[in-house]
C-alpha cells in the first residue's frame, strides 16, 4: 500500500545527525587494546622469514601474531570454514582444482597469494603504540614465479548458467546490420565511507563483536564456527553500518580474528582496518574485458545476442563477476550466446559490489545496443521496444510483472528525448557539446525467509525487534511504517531494534532483498500481535487498554515470511531506463552529468523518500564508475596502488547533479502482500553505459572502457 | 630500532572541546581525532581514511573548519574546538541545519554526516554562495558514497539563504 499522508523521516536520523549513532569502532569497552594488520608489498611470494622482536619490544605492544604463531589464539586452516567465508563465495561453480584447496585464510601459513595479503597482526594499549608496532615488523619475501594462468569455464552461478547459448523461438530476419567490439571496466573498489572495524568482548565463555556487517546472522555462524563455540555464545551487533554496498555482505577474516585475538588475549580487542586495507581484505569488484556481438534484422531485430566475458578470480577463491546475467534474459534476441571464462591470478578474492556482474555487464550490452541503433539508424528506445521480452526467455517463466515500456515512454518525456538528435555533435550549449543517452536497467527481486518480533507495552508503545541491518537503506523506517500501518497506530509509537544477531533471523542485507524479505514477515508479527489481544469488541479501546484487560504487562509475537519457491513459475525482477544529459567541453575533455532521470518500476514504494536516496546513491555510483573510479595495480608487484580516496576517486558534491527519480509505483501482484521489489541495487546498472551513450550523441566519440579516458573525450 | 617516545613522555595540554575546558596530557603522536574519539569518548567525529581524503572528521578550530585527523592534539594548545556534539542547542534542541538535513534526507548510512554538517555550519558562516554550484564546490572536500549529496546541498541552501 502506498501511504497518502507525507513520508516519515528516517527514523534514526536523529542520531546520524547529532553524532550520537555508534557504529562499530565507537565503542570503548574499558581497557581495549587496538589491533592493526600489516599488509605483504608483492606476490606471489614465501614468506623467507619474519621478525617480530622489535615490534615486541615497542612500548605499549601486547602482541604480534603471524603465521607462526596465530595458532595460538585457535586461528587455523579448515575447509569447513572456507564456505562461511568471502573466499568460499562461487568456488562450487568453478569446480578446478584450485577450488579443492584450502581457501586463503590470512596467518595460516608462509604463502603469500596476493599482495595486500595480511602477514601479520599487531595488538597494543593505543592506537600510536600498534602503529609503532606494525612499522617494526621485518619481513622478508621470497619471490614466486606468477602462476600459469589456467582458464577456467564456470558453471551456473547466481541466477544463470554462465555457459549457455540458446534459440529463444523469436524470430529475426536476415541479419542487417551487425555490432562487435569489446569492453573494458576496471577494478573497482566499494569505498563505504565507513572502514571495517571489529571491537570483540569476550567474556565468561562468550563474546559479543561490535561489527561492521550487512548480516549479523551470517557473521555470528561464520565467527562460531572459526572459534569452535557453540553459535548462542556468539553475539555479533551492528545497529549503525557505515555504507557496505557488498564489502561487508561476506564474512571476512577479520570480523573472526578480532574474536580470537579478544579469546586469547583476555582483554577487548578492536581491529580496524584502515583505509588501504579494505580494498584487500574485503573485497573488490575485478576488472572485467568483455565482447558483446549483436546482429539485428533490418527492423532492428536481434538475430544474435552474444555476450563473452572474461574475468579473474584469486588464487583460491571463486567469485567471479558474472557479466552476462542479464544477456540471458533481457532482450528478445533469436539466438543468445553467454560465455564467462575465469582466469585465476595473485590478486584478492572479488566479491559482489552493488549490482555484481549487472554492472559491468550492462556496461557493455548497452553501449553496444546503443552502436546498434546509431547503425541502423533506430532511435535507441525504439530499438529496445523492438527487442523487449515479454517474457524471461532464459528461464523460460512470464515475468511476475513488467512495465520496462512505460519507463521508457516516462524518462523519454520527462528529459525532452524528443528533441533529442540522431546524429551526433548537433546541440551545444555555451560552447560545450550536449548530448542525451539513455539505457536500461534490470535486477532480480529475490526473497529470502525472514523473521520480525513486536511486543506491545503497558504503555502502548510497539518494540520491534529483527536481526536485520540498516546499512543505511532506511529498514529502521521501513519496519516502523509497517508495523504501524498494521496496527492502526502512528509511527511515534514504535520503537525498532535491529542488528543484533540475538534478535529473530533476517537475511543479509544485500542483493535488494531486505524489505521484500523482512516487510511480510513484520506484517505477519503485527497481525499475530493483534489476534494474540483478541477480538476487538469495542473500536475505541487502545492498544494499551486491550493489553490491560488481558492483565498482562506486555505481550509478543512472531511473525515469520517465507522463501520463494523454488519451482515459482515467474521470474521477478525490476526494471528501469535511464536518461542522462551531457556537457562535453571537447577541447579539454571535461564531462559533466548534466541531468539524470531515472524511472524505475520495482513494484510498490514503501517510503518515497528513502526510495528516491536509495536509487540517487546507485546513479552517483554509475556517475563515479563512468567518470573517474579506477582500482590500480602495480604491474611488477601487484599491490594495489589506488587503496586511498585521494588516488582512488569517487564522485564529490561537484560531480553530482540534481537526479530526478520517478518511480511507477505498480505492485507487484506476486510480491506478497505489498507488491514491492528491492530497490538496493538497480540504479546502478545501465548508467555507466547511459552516459557513454549521452557523450556519443554529444560528441560522436564511442567510449568502450570505463573510466572514460580523457583521451576519448578530446583531441 | 629506537622504541620511540614511551607514553610517559605525554605533553601537558589545555584546550576548550565544545565549551568545555581540558587540562591533559597526551601522547605526542596523537591526533586530534583520536584524542577526540579515543581520550574524550567524542565518536560523532568519524575516521574515514585518517589522511585527510575523506571529510568525516571535518571539526571546527577557532570557528574555521579543519579535519580533526590532520592535527595533532599537542598543537592545539589553547584552542577552541567544536565538535558533532557541540552543535545542538544545551537545551538539546537541534541546530536548523541539523534539522534541515533530516528533513531533507540528507543522510543514508550517516557516517560522512558529522562531517558534513560541521562543513556546511563553517560554509554558512563564510558567507554561502546562493550558486548551487559554488555551495557544491565549497563542500566537495567532504565524501558522501551512499549518495545523499542532493538532499545536503538542499540542507545548506535552505538554511544559508532559507526556503526558495
Amino acid at each position: 500500500m502506498t501511504r497518502a499522508d507525507p513520508p516519515l523521516p528516517r527514523l534514526d536520523a536523529l542520531e546520524k545527525v547529532t553524532g550520537r549513532a555508534n557504529y562499530a569502532a565507537d565503542l570503548q569497552p574499558q581497557g581495549v587494546l587496538q589491533a592493526f594488520a600489516l599488509r605483504a608489498t608483492r606476490a606471489p611470494a614465501r614468506i623467507r622469514s619474519i621478525d617480530c622482536e622489535n615490534a615486541r619490544a615497542v612500548p605499549g605492544v601486547v602482541a604480534v601474531y603471524t603465521h607462526e604463531n596465530a595458532h595460538e589464539t585457535g586461528w587455523r586452516a579448515d575447509p569447513a570454514l572456507d564456505a562461511l567465508f568471502a573466499e568460499g563465495l562461487g568456488r562450487s561453480a568453478l569446480k578446478d582444482a584450485a577450488s579443492q584447496l584450502p581457501a586463503y585464510r590470512p596467518l595460516t601459513s608462509d604463502e603469500v597469494m596476493f599482495a595486500g595479503q595480511w602477514i601479520a597482526i599487531v595488538v597494543a594499549e593505543g592506537i600510536e603504540a600498534a602503529r609503532q608496532g606494525l612499522a617494526a615488523v621485518q619481513v622478508n619475501l621470497e619471490d614466486l614465479p606468477p602462476p600459469e594462468p589456467v582458464k577456467i569455464r564456470p558453471g551456473p552461478f547466481f541466477a544463470g548458467d554462465m555457459q549457455h547459448a540458446f534459440t529463444t523461438g523469436h524470430r529475426a530476419g536476415a541479419p542487417r546490420h551487425r555490432v562487435e567490439a569489446s569492453y573494458e571496466t576496471p577494478v573497482q573498489l566499494h569505498q563505504p565511507l565507513e572502514p571495517s572495524a571489529t571491537t570483540a568482548v569476550w567474556q565468561g565463555g562468550r563474546v559479543i563483536l561490535r561489527d561492521s556487517t550487512q548480516g549479523t546472522r551470517a557473521t555470528r555462524t561464520a565467527v562460531a564456527a572459526s572459534l569452535g563455540v557453540a553459535e548462542e555464545n556468539v553475539l555479533i551487533h551492528a545497529e549503525y553500518v557505515g555504507g557496505g554496498f557488498g564489502a561487508k555482505n561476506q564474512i571476512w577474516p577479520h570480523q573472526a580474528l578480532a574474536a580470537h585475538l579478544s579469546r586469547a588475549l583476555q582483554r577487548p580487542v578492536r581491529l580496524q582496518l584502515t583505509r588501504a586495507d579494505l580494498g584487500v581484505a574485503s573485497g573488490h569488484r575485478s576488472e572485467t574485458r568483455q565482447h558483446i556481438r549483436l546482429e539485428a534484422d533490418a527492423d532492428g531485430r536481434l538475430a544474435l545476442l552474444t555476450h563473452h566475458s572474461e574475468i579473474p578470480t584469486s588464487l583460491r577463491g571463486g567469485f567471479f563477476e558474472p557479466c552476462g546475467l542479464s544477456s540471458l534474459m533481457l532482450y528478445a534476441a533469436q539466438r543468445i550466446e553467454v560465455r564467462h571464462e575465469v582466469t585465476r591470478r595473485a590478486i584478492p578474492t572479488p566479491t559482489p559490489f552493488r549490482a555484481p556482474g549487472e554492472t559491468p555487464g550492462s556496461f557493455a550490452l548497452e553501449t553496444a545496443l546503443d552502436e546498434l541503433a546509431h547503425q541502423a539508424g533506430i532511435d535507441p528506445v525504439e530499438l529496445r521496444l523492438r527487442n523487449f521480452a515479454e517474457r524471461d526467455l532464459y528461464h523460460n517463466r512470464p515475468w511476475s510483472s513488467n512495465h520496462l515500456a512505460e519507463c521508457y515512454a516516462r524518462g523519454a518525456a520527462r528529459i525532452g528525448w524528443a528533441g533529442r538528435s540522431a546524429l551526433p555533435r548537433r546541440h551545444r550549449r555555451d560552447g560545450r557539446l550536449v548530448g542525451l543517452g539513455m539505457a536500461t536497467t534490470a535486477y532480480p527481486a529475490p526473497i529470502l525467509p525472514a523473521s520480525v518480533r513486536v511486543t506491545l507495552r503497558g504503555t502502548g508503545s510497539v518494540l520491534v525487534e529483527t536481526s536485520a541491518t540498516d546499512i543505511g537503506t532506511g529498514m529502521r523506517s521501513l519496519l516502523a511504517q509497517k508495523v504501524a500501518d498494521t496496527l492502526g497506530i502512528s509511527p511515534a509509537e514504535i520503537e525498532v531494534q535491529l542488528g543484533r544477531s540475538e534478535l529473530p533471523d533476517a537475511p543479509t542485507a544485500g542483493r535488494s532483498k531486505s524489505s521484500a524479505s523482512v516487510m511480510p514477515a513484520a506484517g505477519a508479527a503485527a497481525r499475530a500481535l493483534l489476534q494474540k489481544l483478541g477480538p476487538e469488541e469495542r473500536s475505541n479501546l487502545t492498544l494499551a487498554q486491550r493489553l490491560a484487560a488481558l492483565g498482562q504487562p506486555h505481550i509478543s509475537a512472531e511473525g515469520h515470511s517465507a522463501p520463494r519457491d523454488p519451482q515459482a513459475e515467474h521470474s521477478f525482477y525490476s526494471f528501469g531506463a535511464h536518461f542522462v544529459e551531457v556537457e562535453l567541453e571537447e577541447q579539454i575533455g571535461r564531462l559533466r552529468v548534466t541531468r539524470v532521470v531515472s524511472v524505475l518500476d520495482c513494484g510498490t514504494i514503501l517510503h518515497p523518500r528513502l526510495a528516491e536516496s536509495q536509487i540517487r546513491g546507485g546513479v552517483i555510483f554509475g556517475i563515479g564508475m563512468a567518470l573517474m573510479e579506477e582500482g590500480l595495480r602495480h604491474p611488477a608487484t601487484g599491490r594495489l596502488i589506488s587503496d586511498n580516496l585521494a588516488d582512488y576517486a569517487i564522485p564529490v558534491h561537484a560531480d553530482v547533479p540534481e537526479i530526478e527519480v520517478d518511480f511507477l509505483n505498480i505492485p507487484d501482484p506476486l510480491m506478497g502482500e505489498d507488491g514491492a521489489r528491492g530497490l538496493g541495487e538497480i540504479g546502478l546498472p545501465g548508467l555507466a553505459a547511459a552516459i557513454g551513450n549521452a557523450v556519443f550523441n554529444a560528441s560522436g566519440r564511442r567510449i568502450r572502457q570505463t573510466p572514460f579516458p580523457l583521451s576519448a573525450l578530446t583531441g | 630500532m629506537s622504541a620511540g617516545p614511551h607514553p610517559s613522555q605525554s605533553l601537558p595540554l589545555t584546550l576548550s572541546v565544545n565549551g568545555i575546558t581540558h587540562h591533559v596530557s597526551v601522547d605526542p603522536r596523537r591526533s586530534l581525532l583520536d584524542f577526540l574519539r579515543e581520550d574524550l569518548g567524542l565518536t560523532g567525529s568519524k575516521k574515514g581514511c585518517d589522511h585527510g581524503q575523506c571529510g568525516a572528521c571535518t571539526i571546527h578550530i577557532n570557528g574555521e573548519r579543519r579535519l580533526a585527523c590532520l592535527q595533532y592534539a599537542v598543537q592545539l594548545d589553547g584552542a577552541a574546538i567544536t565538535t558533532i556534539e557541540g552543535v545542538s542547542a544545551p537545551d538539546g534542541g537541534l541546530h536548523p541545519l541539523q534539522d534541515a538535513f533530516i528533513r531533507h534526507d540528507a543522510l543514508q548510512c550517516g557516517y560522512c554526516t558529522p562531517g558534513q554538517i560541521m562543513s556546511g555550519l563553517a560554509l554558512i558562516s563564510e558567507g554561502c554562495p546562493r550558486d548551487p554550484a559554488a555551495i557544491r564546490e565549497a563542500m566537495s572536500g567532504n565524501l558522501c558514497r551512499c549518495g545523499a549529496h542532493n538532499g545536503i546541498i538542499a540542507a545548506i541552501r535552505e538554511v544559508a539563504h532559507g526556503r526558495d
